[in-house]
């Protein structure tokens, strides 16, 4: 009898520390607020690297804008808005749209021009004054995600859908020079793509209602 | 001198046996109750925040929405180059940040590019520059077919400027 008791009393004992043994080694809620301190700890420490690494700015910067003011060696210039001041640097050049060299006097207000320019100790120098065509040097090329509604195999025409505006149709037209590739880089035929086909279409506008495709990257 | 028979062991047996087991119980319910207690007290207060694609508009950066707003534009950054830049060499490295797995558009005057973006929304692709002024369009386009867009301009020259 007495080694029975004896018996069960070594079992409970030996269940209590098992117990208390699984019990210290469940994760408590202060090990998963210090992993989340850590992993905070090391999201922040990222954000400031990148941080930092944006602040290194480059001196040379190319300006795309209207001549406003030319006055001695000061240029006052208006790029899409944004109003700039330039020390025209004393060893600057000039260039006009045919590529020949020009003098400072031949430049205009109203003028459009690529000022390259280089910051020193706090002040813009032009250093090299272009006139330009901007219409030349605009991006025409659009981006459209849609869906196609229409296919037109032997005219290679197809109707583009937006997705972000379901009113609006698009005619495109594909020809020759028209990649077509997968979202993987697969080249794909005219053929192969089918109605109801969600796309990318990079394209430019045409002189009518169709609009030439430059490339298409399908998506499904 | 005290002797003690076989049924006083028995019974003395049985009182410490007793004595134990309502001891362990109570012991036990007390550390039960106390272990309860501190849970409650430092299981913190975790409020989880609704899932919505990031808002490249700063001015809503710190707003709260209540409802997941899965209309959203992608986020679009570029870290290089930075806009106006002038770049001495024929190709450049367009480095930036977007959603995670966006699909990317890289339009430049010479060529159009398309990659993905990875798991954290960083991409990178080489592209080629024509001589002089470059306007580039890029644009992404998320899992949710939102897009967003930005134009950045670069000039490519060689023209020593200094």
């Amino acid at each position: 009898m007495i080694k029975k008791i004896f018996f069960i009393l070594f079992l409970f004992s030996n269940y209590s520390f098992q117990a208390s043994a699984i019990n210290a080694q469940t994760p408590t809620p202060e090990n998963d607020i210090q992993k989340l301190r850590e992993v905070i700890q090391q999201k922040v420490q990222q954000k400031l690297q990148e941080i930092s690494g944006q602040e290194v700015i480059n001196p040379k910067k190319a300006y795309l804008g209207t001549i406003t003011k030319i006055e001695d060696k000061n240029l006052s210039f208006d790029s899409k808005g944004q109003k700039y001041e330039f020390i025209i640097s004393d060893d600057a050049t000039f260039v006009n749209l045919k590529q020949n060299k020009i003098k400072i006097t031949d430049l205009k207000e109203g003028q459009d021009v690529l000022v390259l320019t280089l910051a020193k100790d706090e002040i813009i120098y032009a250093k090299r004054i272009l006139i330009v065509d901007p219409s030349k040097l605009e991006n025409k090329k659009n981006i459209s995600l849609g869906k196609i509604a229409d296919i037109s195999t032997t005219t290679s025409i197809f109707v583009l859908i937006p997705v972000n505006n379901n009113s609006r149709e698009l005619q495109m037209k594909v020809d020759s020079k028209t990649e077509i590739v997968t979202k993987d880089n697969k080249n794909l035929k005219f053929t192969d793509i089918k109605k109801g086909q969600k796309i990318v279409c990079i394209y430019t506008n045409g002189q009518n209602s169709t609009y030439p495709v430059l490339k298409i990257i399908t998506l499904d | 001198m005290i002797t003690l028979n076989h049924s006083m062991i028995k019974e003395l047996s049985l009182a410490i046996i007793l004595g134990l087991l309502i001891g362990f119980g109570l012991t036990g319910t007390y550390f039960f109750i106390r272990q309860n207690k501190n849970q409650q007290k430092n299981t913190p207060n975790i409020v989880i925040p609704t899932t919505a694609p990031e808002n490249h508009d700063s001015s809503n950066q710190n707003s709260v929405s209540p409802t997941p707003n899965y209309s959203s534009l992608p986020e679009l950054k570029i870290n290089s180059p930075q806009n106006n830049d002038i770049i001495s060499t024929s190709k450049t490295i367009i480095k930036g940040q977007s959603s995670s797995n966006s699909l990317i558009i890289i339009t430049t005057p010479l060529k159009n590019y398309h990659l993905s973006a990875d798991v954290q929304g960083l991409f990178s692709q080489e592209i080629s520059l024509e001589a002089g002024f470059n306007s580039l369009s890029i644009s992404a386009i998320d899992e949710n077919d939102q897009e967003n867009h930005l134009e950045l301009s670069v000039t490519y020259s060689a023209a020593k400027i200094e």
